[in-house]
Parts: structure tokens; C-alpha cells; sequence
């Protein structure tokens, strides 16, 4: 029987994961989703927080009542924000006997208050971090292609639901019977069995020469380990520079991870005011050349850059828009273009799905 | 060949053309230069058209006609969005009362007809709630927000401010949020400063030169000048806390009638004004439908300074040697002339430059929860009416607003500075209802000389490798 889980601090970013709980996992269910006031969505359908459909689940403000649930899963978004009152919500799960499981990429950084916990409490709270090998287990002078498929999410922001297209592609594998390797940087990913590279991109020790072989031989080592069929990779950061005030790192992590684990099939999450037939076409091109490999699908997203505010602060600004522009966008920009647009939050993965499969 | 839409630039080095259309200033022969000049004079056929020129046109230059073929700001269709899920900043009037009548202030009784003027009116806790609640419900999107307090003079209100500072903490918590106080200084007591840092207000504190130029203008309601009561109270917060006082701002309004550096001369003299950060502007006549004038010695005055800014900027001066009321706008136009180079080329469906999405920058509430683009308009003026707390934002006149280049879109199309405008719709605002195109126009030459002055910044500091190598190399071996 499934346990039943409250899940904090409910973000735009661990939506996707919402969206595919129950389909990756068979532990826990999704009991609430607790979020501070400051995030803006406390009290609305958890859909909001993108501005996407409504998935029919509120938003609460604190925890439930005892009764409602058995667990609570806690973990740091990747985005920074301010005081998460994380210690709060443990304390109080742990006062009211509740368990306790703190989700992450890599053991390393996790919170003092967290570490100590665990500690003082070894029954009740417990740390879940995203599957990995030990640091030991191999070297290798060079890289060697992986034999399996390669599928990559990646996007020209981050933000452009990179995150929701790759989740629903590993459900999608998964409902299929297919055992496919998925490596994401969202701490959440370790619920679902994800691999993280958040341990090798970390590592300052490394050279970047380093970084490309190590991660190169820890998704062989993982696709074989898992028996995997298929490898699934989110790219750690955008595929490329945005403008020159949104560097985006230069796209220079995506690059890497290219030159680790050459991909055969690329998805790009384009924000819908840039999802034009010729733009698609120009960035397909350029990402022959610089990843070694071209589009093969488009998802479209409702991001859109807030240019003012990221120039006057110097970093990524983006809010989401009316969903209707995506369909817009798709219906008016679906003939002319050679490579096929999908809106996988609108409808579903399976038109994606199906364009992965007949993709030579 | 006829007139293309370009304009032309020289220094004592160069010519350049600066072609429009593709927003990119292009370094010319002089002969080009002036045959260009004489197709902008309409006596192109008096000379042959130099090879230079016809290279340029075969490569898409020099166009004739404007490609801008309607006025439309790129975020106009996204209104809703932008207002409903990314609100900045929420400006909130905790009252219309002030203890000063400054003689220039817009809300002065004696100044004009097109502004409200000092009141008791005050906000009550109803109205800051709602507004506070009004900029949570449309902020999803904002990875921060800022709450500020204006008046009248806001520490009126202390207590008001107190609720909300309370109230937005715990309603953002988990958001970056920040509060700011535009006030004139004088109430702050030594127990407030502790409270104040503590949530982290900052406060803008308003004085306008020495003595003898504050006082000719800020007064105390009952009579009598504000400066010696505005320096005590600054010299109060250094004593209780450092600090924090390291952190205040000042905000001067600067009349040009005056000796510039008289009015520099507080900033060298006041040792409680050192280091801080000083927002300069000229007084505020818009409304009076008159234009601050400015003396002679001011003009030639602040152009010096402002020279031994950018050589302070090169790192020919040491900054402590130059008035920090240049500081601000000097920095503001290095870092500006970048955009000279990196603005992008105009389109079909184009806006100028100028104004910010009204009510998403700086969403202004008033006392009764009317609310506006920002502070700085009429709130007598049906023109700037954005919406009110009660019926929500109305999208219609937050679109008029924003697009006020629609009612001189066709000046706006083959005007020069299209990129470089600063024209918002409080320019267009006559108080008579709507947005009129002959006011607007009368700022048009104002642009003009400004983005030719940036311009003109932006070409010398490209020549400064080029021409004046040996100068840099000294200012780079630190001999200057």
C-alpha cells in the first residue's frame, strides 16, 4: 500500500514530477503539496505555477491535518530563493511522528539541520539522493560512444519546460515496458529512480576534459548496469547563449555532456515567441554542428523572457503566458515547418512520443 | 538618390553614418559624409554618388523609407500576463499630508491645476491590505518585489507602515521582497532606525543642496528652512547606527537657475553626506506646462563635471574628487552607450524606446486605492487612471499607455532616435483626458540632443583606442 506523501516546497520546477508521480514510482501518493505564501500559488490549482492546465490538486499553505498523510518529502529547489523555512516543516513532521525523507542529487550539501536530524532520528528520517556509482570504480583514457539510443531534452532556457518534457518522456518509456537510463539534475529524480551528474559537474577538482570522460563512463556504467535500452538525458543547463544578457553558461555544460553521450534524438524546448518555422530550422542546423546532432522535435512552451527585468538585474527573468499563444503559435507554424512542433503540456506526450519512435 | 534615413555624426577623427534601420553606426568617408549630407539637404544631384555609397546601398544600407510599418509595443498581446503574473514594484501613498511645503512641489497649492494638491487624506489599513493582497495575487512570476512608501511625507504614517511591513512579510514569505521609503527625513527618531534596518527599508532622503539653496525652497509647513533639521536628523542616524546610514540615499532636486557648484558644494562640505548615493533630478514644471530654465554658469558648470566624471570613470580621476551627483548618471551613460552597439535593428511592427509597461514597473497606489503607472503623473488626470483596487487593472488604457507612439506614429516612424526614446505617456498628458499628440512632440527635440549626446559618448570611447592611443596607454600604466 502506498504511502501517503505531503510534498514540499511545492514550485514551478517540481510540477513536472507532480504531473508523473504516480506513474514512476509506487512507494508513495500524493497526499498534498505545501508551498510558502511568498511563492504565489498557495490556494490555487497546482497548475498555476506555470500558468499550465489545471491538474486538479490546491495548493496548500501548511501541513494537513494528522490523519491525511504518512510522509513528508522534502527537498531544496534548484532555482534560488529566499528562506525556505525547511526546518520548520521537519520539526513539525517529526513532532507529529510523521516520516521524514529529504530528496536530493548527491549526499554531499545537504543541510546541517538535516544531517543532525537524521542523526537523532535514524527510524523517522532518512535521505533519498539520486542513484550513483561508487567514486572508485573506473577510469577510462577515452570516451566510448554509448551502444543504446540517446535521447536529449534540452532548451533554450532552462526554465522552457525542459523539465516537464523530459519527465513525461520517462513515464511515456516506462508505460511502454521500456527500461531506459534517465539522468536529470532535479533532486526529486531520485524518487523515480533518475541518475544524477550533479556529483561530476560539482566536482572543482576536476578538468572539464575530466568532467566529459567521468560522465561519459557513469551513464555506460549506469545503461548497463540498469540493463537500460534507452539512455534519457535533461541537459544540465540551455542548450546556448540567449542574448548577451541572458549567457544562459554559454550552453557549455549541454556541449559537454554531448561530447560524453553523442545524442540520436534531440528535443528542444523553444518559448513560443521564438517557435518559428525558419528559427526552428536555423537552430536545428546550428545544433548539427555544435552537438552533432539536429532537432528532432519541438516542444513549444508558455516562457517568455521578461527582457527589461533580465537586463536590469543581469540574470534570466521570465514569466509564464496565457497557454493560448502555444496553440496559436503551433497551429499557425505547423505546415510550413519541417521539423514537428508539439505542446507537450496541452496534449499530452504521445504525439512527441510517437515522433521519437518513427524518427530514423 | 534621395533622403535616406540616416543621421550624420563627425568628430575632429571621423565621419560616420548612423543608419537607422539597422541601428548601427557606420564610420564613412568624408566624402560620403557630406554627399549624404546633401541628400538630407535634398541637393543630391549636385555631385556623383561616391563607390563607398553604393556599396553600402548594395549591402542593405541607406534605405530611404522607415521599415516600421505599424507602432506596437512586442508586449502589448502579453499585457495580461505580464500584469497578472509579473508585478515589480507597488508604490503605496500611506498619506497626502507633508510637514513641508516646498515652493516647487507638484502637490504645492500655489503650482497647478493638473495635480492634486496636500491633503489629510491618508490610507487606512483596508486599503494597504487590499493593495498588498493586489500585488501578491499578480506577482507569481516575480523572482522579487518591492513595497514602497510615498506620501505627502510617509513617516506620518508610521504605523500604517508598521502593519504592512508585518503583513507583506509573512504574506512573501519565501520571496525576496524589499521595502523603500521616499521621505524628507525630518521625523525619524532614534528609535525607529533599529526597526528600520531591521526589515530593511531603505529610505530615500530628500535635500537639495546647501543652505542657502535648500532653504530658498524646502520649508517647513509653518515657514522657515528644512536644512538644518534634515542634516541633524542624518547626523542622528550615523550616531545610532553606522551602518545603516552608510545605505541611505539622497534625492535631489536641482534647480538649474542655481550655481551648479553651489549646489555640489553640500557634498563637500557635509561630512554626513559623504559617500551616499545621490538621485539627482531637475524640478518637476511638466504639469505647469513650463520648462525649469537654466542659467548659464549651471549649463557650462555641470557639463565640467560631468567632464571629470568620464575621467573618472577611465580611471583618470580619483571618484572621490567628483561630484557624486554626477556619479549616478554618468555610470547610467557608460553603461547605456553599450546599447548603442547591441540594440537590435527596427521591424515592421515596432515601438520607440521609452516607456516601461505601466503598472508592472512601479504600480502606484493612491490614499482611496486608485491606481496608476507610477508616482510621478497626475493624479487629478483621467489620462493616467490605470484602474483601481476595487475593479482591477483595465488592460484598454494600460495598452494606450503603453503604446502613446500610436498617437504620433508617423513621426515616430521616420524619427531618427526610434530606439533611443524616453518618451512615456506622462508627456502626452495635457490633464484634459487623453493623450494629446502636440504635447507629446514638444519632447521630441529634448530626445533628439540626448541620444545624439549618447551618441556622441558612445563614438568617443570607440575612438579613444583608435586616436588616442599613447593618452590610453598612460591612463592604463596609472601615470595620469
Amino acid at each position: 500500500m502506498k504511502k501517503k506523501a505531503i510534498l514540499y516546497p511545492f514550485c514551478e520546477e517540481v510540477l513536472p514530477a507532480v504531473r508523473v508521480f504516480d506513474g514512476l514510482q509506487d512507494c508513495y501518493e500524493i497526499s498534498g503539496l505545501v508551498a510558502p505564501s511568498g511563492f504565489g500559488c498557495v490556494g490555487m490549482d497546482a497548475g498555476y505555477s506555470c500558468n499550465h492546465p489545471e491538474i486538479g490538486r490546491e495548493v496548500l499553505g501548511e501541513l494537513p491535518s494528522e490523519e491525511d498523510w504518512d510522509t513528508l518529502l522534502l527537498f531544496e529547489p534548484r532555482q534560488q530563493t529566499e528562506e525556505l523555512y525547511l526546518e520548520k516543516y521537519l520539526e513539525e513532521a517529526v513532532s507529529r511522528r510523521k516520516e521524514v525523507v529529504f530528496l536530493c542529487t548527491e549526499e554531499n550539501g545537504i543541510p546541517e539541520k538535516i544531517k543532525k536530524t537524521v542523526v537523532a532520528c535514524p527510524k523517522q528520517v532518512r535521505v533519498k539522493a539520486c542513484l550513483s556509482l561508487p567514486e572508485e570504480e573506473g577510469w577510462q583514457p577515452q570516451v566510448h560512444e554509448p551502444e543504446i539510443p540517446v535521447v536529449l531534452v534540452g532548451g533554450l532556457l532552462q526554465e522552457a519546460d525542459c523539465g516537464a518534457v523530459f519527465t513525461a518522456l520517462a513515464e511515456r518509456f516506462h508505460r511502454d515496458g521500456k527500461r531506459v537510463a534517465a539522468f536529470s539534475g532535479h533532486p526529486v529524480g531520485g524518487l523515480f529512480g533518475f541518475y544524477s551528474l550533479e556529483h561530476i559537474w560539482r566536482n572543482s577538482e576536476l578538468t572539464e576534459d575530466d568532467k566529459v570522460r567521468k560522465i561519459n563512463l557513469y551513464i555506460n556504467g549506469m545503461a548497463e548496469k540498469s540493463g537500460a535500452e534507452i539512455i534519457l538525458l535533461e541537459a544540465p543547463t540551455a542548450l546556448m547563449k540567449y542574448d548577451d544578457k541572458a549567457l544562459n553558461g554559454f550552453g557549455i555544460q549541454s556541449y559537454m555532456l554531448c561530447q560524453a553521450a553523442p545524442p540520436d534524438y534531440l528535443i528542444g524546448c523553444v518559448p513560443f515567441d521564438l517557435a518559428d518555422a525558419r528559427m526552428v530550422s536555423a537552430l536545428s542546423e546550428d545544433f548539427s554542428c555544435r552537438f552533432g546532432c539536429g532537432l528532432c522535435a519541438v516542444h513549444v512552451s508558455n516562457i517568455l523572457l521578461d527582457f527589461a527585468d533580465s537586463q536590469q538585474k543581469q540574470k534570466i527573468e521570465t514569466l509564464r503566458a496565457n497557454m493560448k499563444f502555444v496553440r496559436e503559435k503551433i497551429e499557425k507554424e505547423k505546415e510550413s515547418s519541417e521539423i514537428p512542433m508539439f505542446d507537450v503540456i496541452g496534449e499530452g506526450i504521445e504525439g512527441l512520443y510517437e515522433r521519437i519512435n518513427g524518427y530514423a | 538618390m534621395g533622403k535616406p534615413f540616416v543621421k550624420l555624426f563627425w568628430t575632429p577623427n571621423a565621419y560616420y553614418c548612423f543608419d537607422v534601420n539597422h541601428n548601427e553606426m557606420l564610420q564613412i568617408e568624408r566624402e560620403s559624409f557630406y554627399y549624404l549630407q546633401n541628400s538630407l539637404a535634398g541637393k543630391s544631384g549636385t555631385s556623383k554618388e561616391p563607390e563607398e555609397v553604393q556599396q553600402l546601398k548594395e549591402a542593405g544600407y541607406l534605405a530611404e523609407e522607415s521599415v516600421v510599418k505599424e507602432i506596437k509595443h512586442p508586449i502589448t498581446d502579453y499585457l495580461e500576463d505580464y500584469l497578472g503574473r509579473r508585478m515589480l514594484k507597488l508604490t503605496l501613498q500611506v498619506t497626502q499630508d507633508c510637514n513641508f511645503r516646498c515652493k516647487y512641489c507638484i502637490y504645492s497649492e500655489e503650482r497647478n491645476d493638473k495635480q492634486r494638491t496636500h491633503s489629510k487624506k491618508h490610507m487606512n489599513w483596508v486599503t494597504a491590505k487590499k493593495a498588498v493582497d493586489f500585488l501578491w495575487e499578480h506577482s507569481i512570476d516575480s523572482s522579487s518585489v518591492d513595497i514602497g512608501f510615498y506620501g505627502g511625507e510617509p513617516l506620518l504614517e508610521l504605523e500604517l507602515i508598521r502593519q504592512v511591513v508585518e503583513y507583506s512579510e509573512k504574506l512573501f514569505a519565501g520571496k525576496k521582497l524589499t521595502f523603500s521609503m521616499t521621505t524628507n527625513g525630518t521625523l525619524l527618531t532614534e528609535e525607529m532606525i533599529p526597526y528600520l534596518k531591521e526589515h530593511g527599508i531603505k529610505l530615500m532622503i530628500s535635500l537639495d543642496g546647501p543652505k542657502e539653496i535648500n532653504d530658498q525652497n524646502r520649508v517647513f509647513q509653518g515657514g522657515g528652512g528644512t536644512f538644518d533639521a534634515v542634516m541633524g536628523k542624518l547626523k542622528m542616524v550615523r550616531r545610532v547606527d553606522s551602518e545603516y546610514a552608510h545605505e541611505l540615499q539622497i534625492s535631489m532636486v536641482m534647480n538649474p537657475e542655481n550655481d551648479f557648484d553651489c549646489i555640489n558644494e553640500v557634498y563637500i562640505k557635509e561630512e554626513q553626506l559623504e559617500e551616499l548615493f545621490v538621485s539627482a533630478a531637475i524640478v518637476d514644471m511638466e504639469y505647469d506646462d513650463k520648462q525649469a530654465g537654466s542659467s548659464e554658469e549651471y549649463t557650462w558648470k555641470y557639463q565640467y563635471q560631468r567632464f571629470l566624471a568620464l575621467l573618472s570613470y577611465m580611471g583618470r580621476i580619483d571618484k572621490k574628487k567628483i561630484s557624486p551627483i554626477m556619479v549616478a548618471p554618468v555610470i547610467a551613460d557608460m553603461e547605456r552607450r553599450l546599447e548603442t552597439a547591441q540594440g537590435s535593428r527596427l521591424y515592421a511592427v515596432d515601438a520607440p524606446s521609452g516607456p516601461c509597461i505601466p503598472g508592472q514597473l512601479r504600480l502606484f497606489c493612491t490614499v482611496d486605492g486608485t491606481l496608476l503607472p507610477c508616482e510621478r503623473v497626475s493624479e487629478t488626470s483621467k489620462t493616467c487612471y490605470i484602474g483601481s483596487l476595487e475593479k482591477g487593472l483595465d488592460l484598454e488604457r494600460v495598452s494606450e499607455f503603453l503604446n502613446v507612439s500610436r498617437i504620433t506614429a508617423e513621426d515616430c516612424k521616420q524619427c531618427w532616435s526610434f530606439r533611443y526614446c524616453t518618451l512615456c505617456g506622462k508627456k502626452a498628458d495635457g490633464g484634459n483626458g487623453r493623450l494629446e499628440a502636440e504635447r507629446k512632440r514638444k519632447f521630441c527635440s529634448e530626445v533628439h540632443s540626448y541620444a545624439a549626446s549618447k551618441m556622441m559618448l558612445s563614438l568617443l570611447f570607440q575612438e579613444i583606442p583608435v586616436y588616442y592611443g599613447k593618452q590610453a596607454a598612460v591612463i592604463e600604466g596609472g601615470e595620469g
